[in-house]
C-alpha cells in the first residue's frame, strides 16, 4: 500500500518547517480499509496506550471550525486574558458536565497514524495544562500562547509531537512486525 | 460561518467560550458589529464576558489556536474601538420607536440604544432596542441620520401614547423612528409627519 497518508497530508498543508514542531513521522500512512468511525478511532486510540479522560468529548469538526493546516483544536488563548482550568471547557452536556470539547479533521480518520499521532498530541497538551491548573487557580494567556503554539522550541506542543511521534512509530514497528510473520 | 451557527456550536459544546469569541473576531467588523451585539445581547453571560475580549481585540492582542498564531484584523480592531464606545456613552440610551416590520411593537419608552455609524450612503444611526416583551432578544434598526435628535426628549404627548401608528407612506423600506423635535397634536396618536423613514 502507498504511503499516503496522502489524503491526510495532502489535504492539510503541513505548517511552517523548520521550526522542529511539526511531527517528523509524516506522512502518516492511510488505512486501506478507509476511514474510522470517531468512535472507532477512540477505541483505536485507547487500545494504543493512549489515556483518554473522561472530561474531554470529541467531534469531527463541523466545516469552518479549523484553522487551515489544523488536525484539530479544543481551545483558543487570548494572550491578554488570564485562564482557569474552567475556560478550556464547553457548555455543560446532557448530562451535565462540562468538557474539553476536541474537534478532528475528518482526514484524521482515515489513517491510523493520524488518529494516534493527532489524538496524543491534543490529549498530551490538555494533560500538561491540567496539571499547571492543579498548581495554581490562574495562568495569563500569554503563558499558555508561549505553551502551545508552534515556533517555541521545547514547550508543550514541541514535546506533544514527540510523544505522538513515539506512539506512531511503536505502532508502524508493530505492523511491520506482523506483516513479516504473514510472509514468514 | 455566521453568528448563529457559530452559538450553535457553541451551545452545542463543540467550542468553548473563548473558540467563539476568537471566531467572532474574525468576523467582526464595522458591518457586523450589530448583528454580533444583538446576538450576544439575548446572552447576559456571553455579552458580559465579551467586554475583554473587545478591548483586547482593539489593542491587537496574539490569540493561539491549533498552535497557530494570529492577530485581529484592522476592521476587527476599528469595530472594536467603536464597539467600546458605544458602551462607554449610557447617555445615549433615549427613548424611540417602533418597527413596523416586526410583530413587535416597540412602546413609548422603550429604550434604544443609539449607534453611531458610518457607511457607504454616509452617516447613520443604527438602534439597537430590547425588545419590552422579552429583555433577552433584540432588534437593530437603521435610520438616517435626521431621524432622530438623541439630545431631547420625547415631547410629553408622545410620552402619553403607548404606541405611535405607523403611516404605510412614511414606512418606505424597512424601519422608521420618531423624530421628537417636531410638536404633535396632544393625545393625537396618528403619526406625526416627523416620522422619518429610512
Amino acid at each position: 500500500m502507498d504511503g499516503v497518508g496522502g489524503d491526510v497530508n495532502d489535504e492539510l498543508e503541513q505548517p511552517t518547517e523548520g521550526t522542529a514542531q511539526d511531527p517528523r513521522t509524516l506522512p502518516w500512512r492511510a488505512n486501506a480499509g478507509g476511514a474510522r468511525t470517531l468512535d472507532a478511532a477512540i477505541a483505536f486510540a485507547r487500545a494504543r496506550g493512549i489515556d483518554i479522560p473522561d472530561d474531554v468529548r470529541f467531534f469531527v469538526a463541523p466545516d469552518g471550525l479549523l484553522p487551515t493546516n489544523a488536525y484539530a483544536k479544543y481551545c483558543e488563548v487570548n494572550s491578554h486574558k488570564s485562564y482557569s482550568w474552567e475556560d478550556f471547557l464547553g457548555r455543560p452536556d446532557r448530562d451535565g458536565n462540562r468538557r474539553v470539547p476536541i474537534k478532528v479533521h475528518a482526514s484524521v480518520l482515515e489513517s491510523d497514524e493520524a488518529i494516534v499521532a493527532v489524538l496524543a498530541h491534543e490529549l498530551f497538551e490538555i494533560q500538561a495544562l491540567r496539571e499547571l491548573f492543579d498548581d495554581q487557580q490562574g495562568i495569563e494567556g500569554i503563558t499558555i500562547c508561549r505553551l502551545i503554539c508552534t515556533g517555541v522550541k521545547g514547550n508543550l506542543h514541541d514535546r506533544a509531537w514527540d510523544r505522538a511521534d513515539e506512539l506512531v512509530t511503536a505502532l508502524r514497528s508493530e505492523r511491520k512486525e506482523e506483516a513479516g510473520d504473514e510472509r514468514g | 460561518m455566521n453568528v448563529d451557527e457559530l452559538l450553535s456550536h457553541y451551545e452545542r459544546g463543540v467550542m468553548t467560550r473563548d473558540e467563539l469569541f476568537g471566531y467572532l473576531t474574525e468576523i467582526l467588523s464595522l458591518d457586523e458589529l450589530v448583528v454580533i451585539r444583538v446576538a450576544l445581547a439575548a446572552r447576559d453571560d456571553l455579552e458580559n464576558a465579551f467586554r475583554p475580549w473587545i478591548e483586547s481585540v482593539e489593542r491587537g492582542a496574539e490569540t493561539v489556536a491549533a498552535g497557530q498564531s494570529k492577530w485581529p484584523s484592522a476592521e476587527a480592531r476599528k469595530a472594536a474601538r467603536a464597539w467600546r464606545q458605544i458602551e462607554s456613552a449610557p447617555g445615549r440610551f433615549k427613548r424611540v420607536v417602533r418597527h413596523p416590520t416586526s410583530a413587535t411593537e416597540y412602546p413609548i419608552g422603550t429604550e434604544a440604544l443609539l449607534l453611531e455609524m458610518r457607511n457607504a450612503e454616509g452617516t447613520r444611526w443604527l438602534v439597537e432596542v430590547r425588545d419590552p416583551e422579552n429583555a433577552g432578544r433584540c432588534q437593530h434598526l437603521e435610520l438616517p441620520l435626521e431621524a432622530i435628535d438623541v439630545t431631547r426628549p420625547l415631547s410629553a404627548d408622545m410620552e402619553a401614547a403607548d404606541h405611535i401608528p405607523v403611516d404605510a407612506d412614511h414606512s418606505l423600506g424597512a424601519d422608521v423612528a420618531l423624530r421628537p423635535k417636531v410638536s404633535t397634536t396632544p393625545g393625537s396618536r396618528e403619526l406625526p409627519r416627523t416620522l422619518a423613514a429610512a
